[in-house]
């Protein structure tokens, strides 16, 4: 396969995702509670970020931190194994050693330009996490085209900043600027997600 | 008013375009203004100077000349569109009352190539030589503001998002 990164076999996939269901409650979505810990810091940021060449060095300096052995993304919506086990022959799950990170990451996303890429139809909801467990990114584009990210550790703000983490006041005017029609539902989702997540107030 | 099929050129800076008036009815941006627009050859014709503007410049001259369709299609409503960015964000947002059908028909009269995902949730336009980067629109259950279409350079760097459908966005409403 010309992307190794991307899951093929059975049990390695049984394995992260068994590995993803303890970092997250996949059957949860924003602005609930998607995390299975209570992590020690919470970040958000722009969903259209993931999808930039720069992350990948985000993601490996998150990496050296954590000193993880690898960097998973995993697609919720569509579904994995439902979506891209039928359709595509492989699970739709990526695993980046984090030394190749930069090199391949944007590869692996983009799939040059394939439909069926994580960043043309899949990624609608996923999420990312390291081997360490102790960080999770909940990425959710089709709703609220935002990343949620807990860390175990508070992170160096010249790290985050590299991602341009939102203040609450940014996060309000994000979406309501998203929901400009809809006053409203932004105004619920910030309550709620303010319940779920009292550190992001 | 443009007819359907031409194609205008902008200047390459893409990013922060300036914000339309907010009249439906007062005309094209290319009214507006005058002087950010200017005729120019299709995207098969300006990849053959490709080597004179510098892949970067044709790149942008492509991006810009289907926003300026999704804009300005003839014999629609579609009039306007505004830089909807939200203050602090780093992905460029615009906002036209274009719809999604309109720039499905502007990309393939600009002999973008179209691929359908399986269920039909994403629809990807792609240039044969990927010069024009990668469109991909969203119908709209799949985009908080509706319908929505994301472009994604060559390069990886500085995608930017049109959402349809909506009055032109008025920064401070």
């Amino acid at each position: 396969m010309q992307y190794p990164e991307l899951i093929t076999d059975d049990n390695a996939f049984s394995a992260l995702r068994a590995e993803c269901g303890e970092v997250f409650d996949t059957n949860q979505r924003l602005p609930h509670q998607v995390f299975r810990q209570k992590f020690a810091k919470y970040y958000v940021f722009e969903y259209g970020r993931i999808l930039r060449k720069d992350f990948s060095t985000f993601l490996t300096n998150v990496a050296r931190n954590f000193e993880e052995g690898a960097v998973n993304y995993m697609t919720l919506d569509p579904d994995p194994v439902e979506y891209y086990h039928r359709n595509c022959g492989f699970y739709g799950l990526a695993s980046f050693e984090p030394n190749t990170l930069i090199a391949n990451y944007i590869k692996v996303m983009h799939r040059d330009g394939n439909v069926e890429s994580f960043r043309a139809r899949g990624g609608d909801v996923g999420v990312m996490w390291g081997s360490s467990r102790k960080w999770g990114i909940f990425c959710d584009r089709v709703s609220w085209e935002l990343c949620l990210m807990g860390s175990s550790l508070k992170l160096d703000e010249s790290l985050m900043g590299t991602v341009d983490c939102m203040g609450a006041g940014q996060l309000n005017n994000y979406l309501e600027n998203l929901y400009r029609n809809k006053h409203g539902v932004a105004l619920k989702f910030l309550r709620t997600l303010g319940e779920n997540y009292p550190t992001l107030r | 008013m443009m007819a359907s099929g031409e194609i205008r050129l902008l200047p390459t800076t893409m990013r922060r375009m300036p914000v339309l008036a907010q009249s439906q009815t007062s005309g094209t941006a290319q009214n507006q203004y005058p002087d950010a627009i200017y005729s120019g050859p299709g995207p098969l014709e300006a990849a053959a100077v490709a080597g004179e503007l510098g892949v970067e410049a044709l790149i942008s001259n492509i991006v810009s000349a289907v926003v300026n369709f999704v804009s300005g299609l003839e014999g629609g409503s579609v009039t306007a569109y505004s830089d909807s960015t939200a203050e602090g964000a780093n992905v460029t947002n615009f906002l036209t009352d274009a719809t999604a059908e309109d720039a499905d028909a502007a990309l393939k009269g600009n002999g973008f190539t179209v691929t359908v995902s399986a269920d039909g949730n994403a629809t990807i336009y792609t240039t044969a030589e990927g010069e024009g980067g990668t469109y991909v629109i969203r119908p709209s259950n799949s985009a908080p503001g509706g319908a929505a279409m994301d472009y994604y350079p060559i390069n990886g760097n500085e995608p930017f998002k049109i959402n349809f459908g909506g009055p032109p966005y008025t920064p401070g409403q």
